[in-house]
C-alpha cells in the first residue's frame, strides 16, 4: 500500500497554500499572510497510521494573519472559515471557543486527509496552518528524502 | 664543675632537650604527604623532606658539641649529646601509584603549619641560647629556615591539592581531542594559574554535593564569581566540562557545546579518513564502526544546522535577538546526550522540557529537534505575546529492546534529568517562568522517576504515549494532580487497555485488566490515577497547547482539543 505513488513535495506545499485559500474565502478585510519564523517545512513520516514507509515526509506551513484587528474579528473568521470549509467539502472535526476571541478549529480536507488548524493566540492574533498526509519526497516510491 | 664551665654546661642541657623535643617535626608531614600525594610530585616532596630532616638533626647536633666542647674545655661535663630519632619515617608509600587522597593532603597541611612554626620558634630560641654563650649560632637560623620551608610547605601543598582537585573537575575533557592535535589535559592544566587552578578546586567540591538545587545554585554562583577572562579560558581548555555544568547560563553552555561539537567532528572525520576499507586480502573492514562514525558525524551535521538557521540570517551575522536563538545545553556525543532549546530558557516566559522514549537512538535527533521546535511553534500559535524555549532532552540510556520492559534505564536518567531542570532554574536568577516537562513513551517513566525524588521539578507534567510512570497516586508525582496531563490515542499498543508487554503472557490480559495497570504502575489516562482530565483522550492545555505523538495519524499536527 505504501508503495503507491503520491503527490510530491511541491504539490503538497501547493495543496496547503490552495486549502488556507480556500479557508480565508471573502473575508473582509483580508488578512495579509505571514509565514512563521523558522518553522520547518518538512518532517519524517514517523510512526504512520496506514503502516507504510516512514522514507515519505510530511509538508507543513503555518501562517499569522496579519493586518487585521486583534480580538474583535476573531469570531466572524473563525465563522467564516467553518463555513467556507463545509461548503467546500471538508470535514470540521473539532472546535473550542466558537463565538469568542479565541477560537480553535480542526478541520481535514476531503478526499485528501490535510490537517489544518486555525488558532486563536492569547494576545488575539489569528494563526491558520496545514499538514500533508505522508506523501513521497518525489512523488514516486522509494529513496530516503532530504529535510531542510 | 667550673663556674666558668656552668653555663656551657646548662646551654647544651637546653640544646638538648631543644632537640629531642623537635627532632622530629618532619616525620608526620613527610607520612602524610607520602600517603596522599602519590606520583611524582610526592616522591619528591618526600625526599626532600627526608633530606631537610637530615639536615636537622645535624643543626641540633652541631650546636650541642660546639657548646659541648666548650663545657669540656672549661672543665665541665656534658653527659651524653642528644639522642635523636635514627629510625627514618619510612619508605614512601605512594610507590607508582597516582592520584591525591585528600584527606592525607590536608591533614600534610596541618602538620606543616603546626609543625613548620614549632621549628621556627625552635631555631630562634637555639640561635638564642648560641649567642648567649658566644657561639656562631648559624645552626638556629638553619633550623629556623628548615620551618620556614615547612611552612611554605602548606602553601606549596594547597597548589597541589588544588591542582590535582581542579584536574578532578576536568576530567570528561581528559579523552577530548587524542589524536586531532588537542594538548593534553596534563597540558592544558599547566597552562592555568594558581588561582585558577584554586577555582577549579573550588568546583571540583561543588560536584561532590548530591544532584539538586543546592549543587546547581552553587554551580551558578560559582560561575558568576569568576572574571570574564577566567571564564573564557575554561570554556576554551575544558569545554565538555563546562558545557555539562548545570546551573551555568545557557549562552555559556552553548558556547562550550559548540566547541565540543566542532572538536568531536575533527575527530571523528580524522577517524573515518584514517580506518582503512579492506585487509590485506581486500576483503571490506570496520564495517559497523565506519557507519557508526558516519551517523554520529550526521547528526553533528543536523545540530550544527540546526544552529545555523535560527541563530545566523542569511548572510552569516548573528541575529540580534538572543531570546529565539538556539542553545546547544549538552552534547556527548559517544553516550547518547543531545540537549538542544529552540529559545532562551533562561529569559523565556515558558519552558518546556521533552524527554524521548524507546527506541531513541542518536538517529533520532533529527526528527526530534523537529518536534521540539512544533512544540515552539504551537506554543506561539497559542501565545503570541509570551515566549517559550522548547528543550529536547536526551541523556539517559533510552531503551532500546527489551530493556524498555524494566525501569533501570529511567532510574539512570531520573536524577539527571531533575539536576538539568535544577540547572534551568538556578541560570533563571529568580526570573519567574511556567515551566513542563513532557515525557513522551518511556521518556515519560523518566519524568516520573525524576518528579519522585525532586519536589516540584516543573509546573506542569505531560505524560504521551506513557507505559506508566511508576506511581500509583498523583501526588506522589509531587506536582499538582490538576498540573498533571496524560494523552495517548486510540491505536497506541503502549498505553491502550491491556498493555502491550502484558498481551504476551498467558492470562496477562485479564489480569492487566482487572488491574487497570499499565507495565510501570497505573496507567496515567486512566481518571482515578492521576486525576488528568476525564475525557480519554484529553490535550494538554496551558502554555504548551499542543504536543506531537508519533503514533497519531500519519500527520504531525497536534491531538486536538476535545469538542
Amino acid at each position: 500500500m505504501s508503495d503507491k505513488p503520491t503527490i510530491n513535495q511541491d504539490q503538497a506545499e501547493a495543496r496547503i497554500d490552495e486549502l488556507i485559500a480556500e479557508a480565508m474565502k471573502g473575508l473582509d478585510p483580508k488578512p495579509r499572510l505571514e509565514r512563521f519564523e523558522e518553522h520547518d517545512l518538512l518532517r519524517r513520516c514517523l510512526d504512520p497510521a496506514d503502516g507504510g514507509s516512514e522514507d515519505r515526509v510530511v509538508v507543513s506551513k503555518r501562517y499569522w494573519l496579519e493586518d487585521i484587528p486583534k480580538k474583535e474579528p476573531n469570531a466572524q473568521i473563525a465563522e467564516q472559515v467553518i463555513a467556507n470549509m463545509k461548503k467546500a467539502g471538508h470535514s470540521v472535526f473539532s472546535t473550542n471557543g466558537l463565538g469568542t476571541d479565541k477560537p480553535e478549529i480542526f478541520i481535514a480536507s476531503r478526499p485528501d486527509d490535510f490537517r489544518m488548524s486555525l488558532i486563536g493566540s492569547a494576545d488575539g492574533s489569528l494563526s491558520i496552518g496545514a499538514t500533508s498526509p505522508c506523501v513521497w519526497q518525489g512523488g514516486t516510491p522509494g529513496g530516503e528524502p532530504t529535510l531542510d | 664543675m667550673t663556674d666558668q664551665a656552668e653555663p656551657y654546661v646548662r646551654a647544651a642541657d637546653e640544646i638538648r632537650r631543644l632537640a629531642e623535643t623537635h627532632d622530629t617535626d618532619l616525620d608526620a608531614f613527610a607520612r602524610r604527604v607520602g600517603y596522599g600525594l602519590r606520583g611524582p610530585a610526592g616522591h619528591r616532596i618526600f625526599d626532600e623532606t627526608r633530606g631537610h630532616r637530615n639536615g636537622l638533626h645535624q643543626a641540633f647536633q652541631r650546636a650541642w658539641e660546639d657548646v659541648a666542647a666548650l663545657a669540656r674545655r672549661h672543665g665541665g661535663s656534658t653527659g651524653a649529646g642528644p639522642y635523636l630519632a635514627t629510625a627514618g619515617f619510612g619508605g614512601y608509600a605512594g610507590g607508582s601509584l597516582r592520584g591525591v587522597d585528600e584527606d592525607a593532603v590536608r591533614q600534610a597541611m596541618r602538620e606543616a603549619k603546626n609543625h613548620g612554626a614549632a621549628l621556627c620558634d625552635a631555631g630562634r630560641r637555639l640561635a638564642g641560647i648560641l649567642s648567649r654563650v658566644g657561639v656562631n649560632p648559624s645552626p638556629g637560623h638553619q633550623v629556623q629556615e628548615l620551618g620556614d620551608w615547612l611552612l611554605g610547605q602548606d602553601r606549596e601543598l594547597r597548589h597541589r591539592l588544588d591542582q590535582a582537585l581542579a584536574a578532578e573537575a576536568v576530567m570528561g575533557d581528559a579523552f577530548a581531542g587524542l589524536g586531532s592535535g588537542v594538548p593534553t589535559l596534563a597540558e592544558r592544566l599547566g597552562r592555568l594559574s594558581d588561582a585558577q587552578h584554586g577555582e577549579l578546586a573550588r568546583l571540583h567540591q561543588i560536584n561532590g554535593l548530591p544532584l539538586g538545587r543546592e549543587r546547581a545554585q552553587k554551580t551558578a554562583a560559582w560561575w558568576r564569581t569568576l572574571s570574564e577572562a577566567d571564564r573564557r579560558r575554561f570554556t576554551e581548555l575544558f569545554p565538555r566540562t563546562i558545557g555539562g555544568l548545570d546551573g551555568l547560563p545557557s549562552l555559556s553552555r552553548h558556547l562550550a557545546n559548540e566547541r565540543v561539537l566542532k572538536t568531536d567532528q575533527r575527530r571523528l572525520q580524522a577517524r573515518l579518513d584514517t580506518l582503512p576499507w579492506t585487509d590485506a586480502s581486500g576483503d571490506p573492514v570496520n564495517v559497523l564502526e565506519r557507519d557508526r562514525i558516519e551517523k554520529q558525524l550526521a547528526v553533528l551535521t543536523v545540530i550544527q544546522s540546526e544552529i545555523r538557521k535560527m541563530n545566523f540570517d542569511a548572510k552569516g551575522d548573528p541575529k540580534k535577538n538572543e531570546d529565539t536563538w538556539a542553545y546547544l545545553l549538552g552534547l556527548d556525543i559517544d553516550h547518547r546526550k543531545v540537549i538542544f532549546s529552540y529559545g532562551n530558557p533562561d529569559t523565556a516566559d515558558n519552558i518546556t522540557t521533552f524527554v524521548p522514549g524507546f527506541g531513541t537512538t542518536i538517529t533520532s535527533t533529527q526528527d526530534n529537534l523537529k518536534r521540539a521546535a512544533d512544540t515552539r511553534t504551537f506554543a506561539l500559535a497559542a501565545d503570541r505575546s509570551h515566549s517559550t524555549a522548547s528543550i529536547y532532552w536526551l541523556d539517559y540510556p533510552t531503551p532500546l529492546a527489551f530493556d524498555v520492559l524494566t525501569p533501570g534505564n529511567a532510574d539512570d536518567g531520573g536524577p539527571r534529568l531533575g539536576a538539568f531542570q535544577r540547572g534551568l532554574e538556578a541560570a533563571r536568577l529568580g526570573r519567574e517562568a511556567h515551566t513542563t516537562l513532557l515525557g513522551h513513551s518511556y521518556g515519560s517513566l523518566a519524568c516520573g522517576r525524576a518528579a519522585v525524588r525532586f519536589p516540584k521539578i516543573a509546573d506542569e507534567l505531560v505524560f504521551v504515549g506513557s507505559p506508566g510512570v511508576a506511581v500509583d497516586r498523583a501526588e506522589q508525582l509531587r506536582v499538582s494532580p490538576q498540573h498533571i496531563w496524560a494523552s495517548a490515542t486510540d491505536n497506541d499498543p503502549v498505553t491502550g487497555a491491556p498493555p502491550f508487554p502484558w498481551i504476551l503472557i498467558p492470562g496477562g490480559r485479564k489480569y492487566a485488566e482487572e488491574q487497570g495497570l499499565g507495565v510501570f504502575g497505573s496507567d496515567p489516562t486512566q481518571r482515578a490515577s492521576v486525576g488528568a482530565p476525564s475525557t480519554p483522550r484529553p490535550a494538554p492545555r496551558g502554555p504548551v497547547d499542543s504536543v506531537v505523538s508519533t503514533r497519531t495519524p500519519s500527520t504531525g499536527i497536534p491531538i486536538p482539543p476535545p469538542s
